[in-house]
């Protein structure tokens, strides 16, 4: 069930609002139960059957942690906790992968498995692995099966994130208050009208420049250099909005029923190092692989050379966290070496901020200089063999001079309306498209800006030069950004982040 | 509107209420702005809209044999006419034998292709299917409701017949319409390739057990029964400016499968025989015949794929009785 689909506007999200609010007048442990029960049969709807694999995942985990109470047994069983959810991760999502690379490096003949991969797998998974190590670095053990089962499985954030802490979730779910609900609600209906038409409106349009050029390049096909340049810079963009405008529409689902969750997104685009760029996407996954790998791989604590393999290894298990395949290893891997690359002309250049010191040039060569790594990173990311990455890379550079024959012949698809307008005018709109959904995410606050939001326990966001206000105003704007989304819905393309 | 805003000083309950009243009014202004939004869509849709769909343009190549005998009209042509055996039972080669039906396709469409390419039709003998819902005014369904009518009833009158239950309705008219244009702009009904088999497409499995419906009176087909809408003035009105344009016309009802017995099902028969002499009394004022088919020998339910189309076994034995109907 997807967020952006009928079904679950119509149906699901107004029946599950309106058996909360009823429940929260019985008592705020009632509307816990009905979020529970909810979010069961939000994940049971895509296959039933796996909603057992997921039920038995929750609960194996939850009886572990109560096991390690014992503080002689702690260490063990979280040891084996651990080691169960990676091998269980890895079985459905690496066994293909695993398999195939030793068919091709040692010849092997051993079989494809046809496996399904449990939608959300490698999110609920890392979420109890943390719960595990942190309850072996000696956090309470959660005994309330109900919180724990709706920390793991709540519908928001249960398909693709954010990645959510227990000791940010939990306590939330055990608060008795509801004094404010409405005022949240409002600014969740808002928060999650603003993730939508970003995801309908501007992911799913871009999406047009992207798909039929990549699925060229990977059957083998060449690419002129414009369009190389328009794929690529419309992927940079249509990944971003796709799941920033995700994660903004969990976080406004999650405010409906009074839950703050962590922010996944601080306008990553505007960041002028790499460095920075890790603090602003993906947000939670990057506290995940700094908490529980970068840390206790050693960190920064070794020295310069560790810290450097650290990085590495980190970004390329990061990488690899993505989806089972070398293309994501190699994103991973270039992530890493950008990021020591950067730490090295940090050290170089002492420890002060580049930004602070420069001036408007330097910060726009340091921008300028960011984004195209992303952009060259992101090829790899998209491209489903290494082969197409690499036309595409010379596609960018001017190498190699494809045939445009790949691009839909000159059919402009807005909001899935098809027109016909040449292949010349198609470029030009997908360059103007490309540059205004830039320019937004370069020069408008990004969400949490916006809606000053407050993560839980934390202050709110720094103010932006726009603030959204429970005004006429913001509601008329609101209403038009739900409104048009609707009509994007028709097009029913899945959010990409649900492949991982 | 200053009702609307909310200062976070006040009162937590009047901080709570004007929430709540923001909440409300948003999803208000959502709907009017989503109204307003399906009108100027709708508006446009019905100026970019074609009487020839998509779904027929890919088919019209076929035409560019000169055929002698044309298959037209809905899905129980689609399925289960089979061109070239037609042509061997009448002794002509293939190829003077097409069909160019389409799933819920309508006689306005197949009267648009007429017109756009008359020296196409002139001589040859058209033979279109119909079905209950192309005249029953009480299907609305987005699947089969007929896009050329939808286009003649303005934008008022869209909204006015299917918001707010039948808003896929809608939304289905203002895509075809978009998709028709494109095919109209792109020429594929002349310059696009003729579709295989010469237009038959063959369902090749059985519907479950369960998806049977247990009588036909109630099939969707005959819901809130209306004959007297614009779906069967414009429709009929097709039929019978297309005598004119062809060398023959005839027009079929083709049967549903052989499970359903029409005597033990009267709603059914009295709906199924008021459809059919619409047709036929239609046939008889503007010069068409018609070929009411109830059952034809040899066509058991084994050859069916659901309640109203034959499966590929059932394609020779529907195509014979038909084309030797047409000889009589």
């Amino acid at each position: 069930m997807l967020f952006s689909s009928y079904t679950f506007l119509f149906q699901f999200l107004p029946a599950t609002v309106l058996a909360f609010a009823a429940a929260r007048r019985h008592s705020p442990r009632a509307g816990i139960m009905v979020l529970v029960g909810a979010s069961l049969f939000f994940y049971g709807a895509w296959r039933p059957v796996y909603l057992l694999l997921f039920a038995a995942s929750v609960a194996v985990n939850f009886a572990l942690g109560l096991r390690m109470e014992d503080p002689l047994r702690r260490r063990g069983i979280g040891t084996f906790g651990v080691a169960l959810n990676l091998a269980w991760l890895c079985y459905f999502k690496y066994t293909n992968f695993i398999f195939d690379s030793l068919n091709t490096l040692t010849g092997a003949p051993l079989p494809f498995v046809n496996i399904i991969l449990p939608l959300g797998i490698s999110f609920f998974t890392f979420q109890q692995i943390a719960y595990l190590v942190d309850v072996m670095r000696g956090a309470r053990v959660e005994r309330d099966i109900v919180s724990y089962t709706l920390f793991v499985s709540f519908f928001p954030h249960l398909i693709a994130g954010p990645l959510v802490h227990h000791a940010e979730m939990i306590p939330q779910f055990k608060r008795g208050r509801t004094g404010r609900s409405a005022v949240l609600a409002a600014r969740g209906l808002a928060i999650f009208a603003a993730g939508l038409f970003k995801k309908v409106v501007i992911a799913d349009n871009l999406a047009q420049f992207v798909s039929p050029v990549f699925a060229h390049l990977d059957a083998g096909g060449g690419v002129t250099t414009p369009w190389a340049w328009l794929a690529t810079l419309a992927y940079t963009l249509q990944i971003y909005f796709d799941f920033s405008g995700y994660s903004d529409m969990a976080i406004g689902l999650a405010l409906l029923f009074g839950i703050r969750l962590p922010v996944n997104f601080r306008s990553p685009y505007q960041a002028t190092s790499i460095i920075e760029f890790w603090r602003r996407w993906h947000i939670t996954l990057s506290r995940f692989l700094r908490d529980y790998l970068y840390i206790p791989l050693g960190g920064n604590r070794l020295g310069e050379q560790r810290r450097y393999v650290n990085l590495l290894v980190t970004m390329l298990l990061g990488g690899l966290w993505h989806g089972a395949g070398w293309n994501f290893l190699v994103w991973g891997g270039l992530h890493g070496i950008y990021l020591s690359i950067n730490h090295l002309w940090r050290g170089w250049r002492g420890s002060k901020p580049e930004v602070s010191m420069a001036g408007l040039v330097v910060k726009g060569a340091c921008w300028a200089i960011t984004f195209f790594a992303v952009v060259v990173a992101w090829v790899f990311f998209r491209a489903k063999t290494a082969a197409g990455a690499w036309q595409m890379l010379e596609g960018l550079f001017g190498a190699e001079a494809g045939s445009s024959a790949y691009a839909s012949p000159g059919i402009l698809r807005l909001m899935d309306l098809p027109m016909l307008v040449g292949e010349q005018r198609l470029l030009l709109i997908g360059g103007g498209a490309v540059a205004l959904a830039l320019a937004m995410a370069l020069c408008l606050p990004n969400v949490p800006q916006l809606f000053r939001y407050r993560e839980y326990r934390r202050a709110p966001e720094r103010a932006a030069w726009v603030r959204w206000r429970p005004n006429a105003a913001w509601a008329l704007l609101s209403a038009l950004a739900l409104a048009i989304s609707l009509f994007g819905m028709w097009q029913r393309l899945e959010f990409l982040y649900f492949q991982f | 509107m200053r009702g609307l805003s909310i200062s976070q000083r006040g009162p937590s309950l009047r901080v709570q209420a004007a929430s709540a009243r923001w909440i409300a009014a948003a999803l208000a202004m959502t709907l009017a702005a989503w109204l307003a939004a399906v009108a100027g869509l709708l508006a446009i849709a019905n100026r970019v809209h074609d009487d020839v769909p998509a779904l027929l343009a890919i088919k019209l190549p076929l035409l560019q044999s000169r055929p002698e005998l044309i298959f037209a009209g809905e899905s129980r042509t689609v399925y289960q006419v089979d061109p070239n055996l037609a042509a061997r039972l009448i002794g002509r080669p293939p190829g003077t034998v097409v069909n160019i039906a389409y799933d819920a396709g309508e006689p306005l469409a197949l009267l648009s292709a007429i017109r756009r390419q008359p020296d196409r039709f002139r001589q040859a003998r058209v033979v279109v299917s119909v079905a209950p819902f192309l005249f029953n005014e009480g299907v609305r369904s987005a699947a089969v409701y007929p896009q050329d009518v939808a286009a003649r009833l303005g934008v008022a009158g869209q909204m006015r017949s299917f918001l707010p239950l039948r808003v896929g309705t809608l939304i289905r008219f203002i895509r075809e319409a978009f998709g028709a244009r494109l095919a109209a702009d792109q020429h594929v009904a002349d310059l696009g390739p003729a579709p295989t088999a010469l237009g038959l497409n063959i369902i090749d499995r059985t519907q479950p057990d369960d998806r049977w419906p247990d009588k036909i009176g109630s099939h969707a087909h005959y819901a809130d029964w209306d004959l007297s809408g614009p779906k069967s003035r414009f429709e009929i009105g097709a039929l019978c400016d297309m005598v004119a344009l062809v060398r023959k016309l005839d027009v079929v009802v083709p049967p549903w499968a052989p499970r359903y017995d029409r005597a033990s099902d009267p709603a059914w028969r009295d709906k199924d025989d008021q459809y059919a002499a619409l047709v036929a009394d239609a046939g008889r004022r503007c010069g068409f015949a018609v070929i009411n088919i109830q059952s034809i020998p040899g066509l058991e339910q084994g050859n069916y794929a659901d309640e109203m189309h034959v499966n590929a076994s059932g394609v020779p034995i529907y195509t014979s009785y038909l084309v030797s109907r047409l000889k009589r």
